[in-house]
């Protein structure tokens, strides 16, 4: 009978240590950054890579450096500001004043929250609905690091990606008039402009990093 | 005896083979964890040395440098060697100082060393940029542009002859050091411009636009602002080149190069700029700067890149 006892007790631990392994085996998963948040990191790499990519062809054939220089002053404003961006903030949110802006809706871009320029549309093509924008340019005012943006659309995720250029602006640049012509030379709009001239006397006006962020929405 | 023996043996097998499964499972676990997690961990982009940034650093070195070449050259206030290299100096260290603050700010380290004089090698820049005839400044019709030396950004907009003699078109004849002769032809069809190109050897290759007149650069291989696939081999031929043109008198338009010696050592006698718009003082030669060898080094918390890079806008190689 002793022995009758050992051996089911033998028995009945046996099958309960498969068990709790088994059971071990199939509550381990891991827990990684793929699998609880909004975004996939394979995405998010490819964001980074659309970015460099778009950031590279825009420096490359000047869209860039226009969409930096469609600053003016609008008729009637008491604040200079990008061509048509919101009356309460001098970048482009979203809502654009269309007392202050002389293009017409069809003019704008179709995403309100991009530049109504070249640049504003290689952003639209380049990402499409349910991706979140924000254009930060960085500018220097003798040895401080100033800040403005071009779009804005909010604090970024956790999961947002960036990548920045930089773009040399020269004294002899014009800014651009809402309609893409050529308006007054920097170095002569300079209490108009968000940057100033950090080199006064000199043939560059000042140098500015352009960070884009992305993430999703 | 026996019987008992045999019982327990059995019973301790059943413990044995439990633990062993058990042993299994655990280590299946483990191991397809590990997989999974390593798998996570080489997707990521930052973990990673990411070397897309410091390709950036250098692109935008080069692309803001060569825009300063590029200004300067067009800016035909300054027209004395003296007087651009200590522009092109001064004002390269002044963009190089702006870019590494602007990292710095942004915690990686670059850093650009001033350049000097040194760096700088003169040229000089060959235009028409009044619409005649393609004519030497003898008002020649075949001379010879420039003979033996590097060139870059060679773009013209003509617009030529309906010629149905391929010797009488207007012909380009690029030289290589190996003393090939390329020759690009250019007429009117009846459709538009057509531009040939004729190698040493083998068969001739064509682009053609829609319209009369179109820009061409022979240096990035386009035309009309497209790629021109029968102009790329042009850009694989080793320097300095010799360029002659034919028959310009068959084409009118303007164009621009930029060549490594200075004025006054070039084989042909230029213009100055600023003569007039009439063939005659067509085309004119101002100083310029060829090229500019600058340092770079770039450091981040896991790449540290250092290298130099020769920034010539529209060399033939870029």
């Amino acid at each position: 009978m002793n022995r009758g006892q050992a051996h089911t007790l033998e028995g009945i631990v046996a099958g309960m240590i498969l068990l709790a392994s088994i059971l071990f085996a199939l509550q381990s998963t891991v827990i990684t950054p793929l699998s609880a948040s909004t975004s996939n990191q394979h995405i998010e790499n490819q964001h980074e890579a659309l970015a460099r990519g778009l950031l590279t062809v825009t420096g490359e054939d000047g869209t860039m450096k226009d969409a930096l220089l469609y600053w003016g002053q609008e008729p009637d404003a008491t604040e200079n500001r990008f061509h048509c961006a919101s009356s309460k903030t001098k970048h482009y949110t979203g809502n654009p004043d269309h007392n202050l802006c002389s293009l017409t809706q069809s003019e704008l871009n179709t995403r309100d929250h991009l530049p109504p320029n070249a640049f504003g549309k290689q952003l639209e093509e380049t990402y499409g609905k349910g991706i979140a924008t924000n254009v930060r340019l960085r500018y220097l005012d003798g040895s401080n690091h100033e800040t403005q943006f071009l779009v804005f659309q909010g604090e970024p995720s956790d999961n947002a990606v960036s990548e920045t250029s930089t773009v040399v602006l020269y004294d002899s640049d014009r800014l651009r008039t809402s309609d893409g012509g050529e308006g007054a030379k920097l170095k002569n709009a300079e209490d108009v402009f968000y940057a100033p001239d950090n080199w006064p006397g000199e043939r560059i006006y000042n140098v500015i990093t352009v960070e884009v962020t992305v993430w999703r929405i | 005896m026996a019987d008992l023996t045999g019982e327990r043996s059995r019973a301790q097998m059943l413990l044995i083979g439990a633990f062993a499964l058990a042993t299994v499972l655990v280590v299946l676990a483990l191991l397809l964890n590990s997989a999974i997690y390593t798998e996570n961990r080489a997707t990521r982009g930052q973990a990673t040395v990411n070397s897309g940034q410091a390709a950036t650093f250098v692109g935008g070195l080069d692309r803001n440098v060569g825009s300063l070449v590029t200004h300067l050259n067009e800016d035909l206030d300054v027209d004395t060697y003296s007087v651009l290299e200590s522009e092109v100096v001064t004002n390269t260290n002044e963009i190089t100082a702006g870019i590494e603050s602007q990292y710095a700010n942004r915690g990686f380290l670059v850093e650009v060393p001033d350049i000097s004089a040194s760096s700088v090698t003169h040229g000089t820049r060959i235009v028409q940029d009044t619409d005649t005839l393609i004519s030497g400044p003898g008002n020649s019709p075949d001379w010879t542009v420039v003979s033996n030396q590097e060139v870059r950004r060679f773009e013209l907009s003509v617009d030529p002859d309906a010629i149905p003699t391929i010797a009488d078109r207007f012909t380009i004849k690029v030289t290589d050091s190996a003393s090939d002769t390329w020759e690009i032809t250019f007429h009117q069809t009846g459709s538009g411009e057509e531009v040939t190109v004729f190698p040493p050897v083998g068969s001739s290759e064509s682009c053609t636009a829609s319209v009369g007149t179109t820009s061409v650069g022979i240096t990035n291989a386009s035309m009309a602002g497209r790629p021109c696939p029968a102009l790329e081999p042009i850009l694989d031929l080793p320097g300095p080149y010799t360029v002659e043109i034919r028959n310009g008198d068959e084409a009118s338009g303007t164009y621009e190069l930029t060549v490594d010696d200075e004025k006054g050592d070039l084989s042909t006698t230029y213009n100055d700029p600023g003569e007039g718009t009439s063939a005659t003082d067509q085309p004119w030669a101002v100083p310029a700067i060829y090229d500019v060898l600058t340092e770079f080094e770039y450091r981040s918390l896991a790449l540290r890149f250092d290298g130099e890079i020769l920034v010539a806008p529209g060399e033939f190689d870029d």
